[in-house]
């Protein structure tokens, strides 16, 4: 993965841009979708708790990484999307589940030293789909591209909101 | 009814959520490539001569190779390209030789510097959508629910 706050950057204008052209976006897409960027990094718990001592404590196996795979990250949208109102919570879902996507493709361009990334189709497919070996997560470059881009967005977002 | 409905609908994704933590946990042993890899590691001399992905952490830098720790299993890894040092992460695409050790086709360096200043800019942006939300929603306590802010709804 780049870091969370290019993923959240690439969510933020891959929803506000289409929202100059429709009115079928609400103001607060963008917010949903860039929640929705961060989720399959909620696999990321492993760090504060790891899965083995987890799985000491129930008995079974567990395994975090599961939340950065598509099933289990489309079920923690369903589980966000019953949050909000019951008017709004189908389009949350399509928005959250958009940002997640967007989450997954970003994904796709880290550098991997077998030339594939993890299967994030999991539990439709095991299939390794191959990574475009672009950046490592810790490089700075995504993050410098992605924050002047967001930034002018926002600028330009906000300019269109006074108008 | 809509309430009690939601609930259950909440508890059942969060028990499909569970389950599938659990069944993923049982199962990529056997499908996931890094998992499967280091799963060999356990009967390292069943596996000598088979292709492995490792996620490793350096330990140690001998002109014999590189010293590195998967999940408790020490290895020593040849062909490293870069300058690795101590507590970095590597990953190792290479074959498991006798003695433990990794002759790496290919590898990629992540220095243990960079880390830090990557979780603090990822929790920046955990804290960026966090406030996109609470900037647009509120709860509404009669529903129990999110609702969009006033004039955010269109």
């Amino acid at each position: 993965m780049p870091d969370l706050l290019t993923h959240v950057l690439v969510a933020y204008v891959g929803v506000t841009l289409p929202r100059w052209r429709t009115d079928t976006l609400p103001a607060w897409a963008a917010s949903v979708a860039m929640l929705g960027a961060t989720l399959p990094d909620a696999a990321k718990a492993w760090i504060l708790l790891d899965g083995t001592t987890v799985s000491a404590v129930l008995g079974v196996p567990f395994d975090w990484h599961a939340l950065h795979r598509l099933g289990p990250a489309l079920l923690v949208v369903a589980a966000l999307a019953l949050l909000v109102g019951r008017e709004y919570r189908l389009r949350t879902a399509g928005l959250l589940a958009a940002g997640a996507l967007s989450h997954f493709l970003l994904d796709l361009g880290v550098t991997r030293a077998a030339g594939v990334a993890p299967p994030y189709l999991y539990p439709l497919s095991w299939w390794h789909p191959p990574s475009a070996n672009l950046y490592l997560s810790s490089d700075p470059w995504p993050l410098l591209l992605a924050a002047p881009v967001a930034a002018t967005v926002f600028v330009l977002d906000r300019r269109r909101s006074d108008a | 009814m809509e309430d009690a409905r939601r609930v259950l609908a909440l508890a059942l994704v969060a028990t499909l959520l569970v389950a599938s933590l659990v069944h993923y946990g049982a199962v990529a042993d056997r499908h996931d490539i890094v998992q499967s890899s280091t799963a060999k590691l356990d009967h390292y001399h069943r596996h000598v001569g088979e292709t492995v992905y490792l996620w490793a952490t350096v330990t140690e830098v001998r002109a014999a190779g590189v010293v590195v720790t998967v999940e408790g299993h020490r290895l020593t890894v040849r062909g490293v390209t870069g300058d690795p040092d101590p507590g970095d992460v590597i990953q190792i695409h290479g074959t498991l030789k006798p003695g433990r050790v990794v002759e790496a086709e290919r590898t990629v360096l992540s220095v243990r510097e960079r880390r830090l200043p990557l979780y603090a800019v990822s929790a920046i942006g955990v804290l960026l959508a966090l406030a996109a939300v609470a900037r647009r929603w509120r709860l509404d306590r009669d529903s129990w629910t999110l609702q969009p802010r006033k004039g955010d709804d269109a």
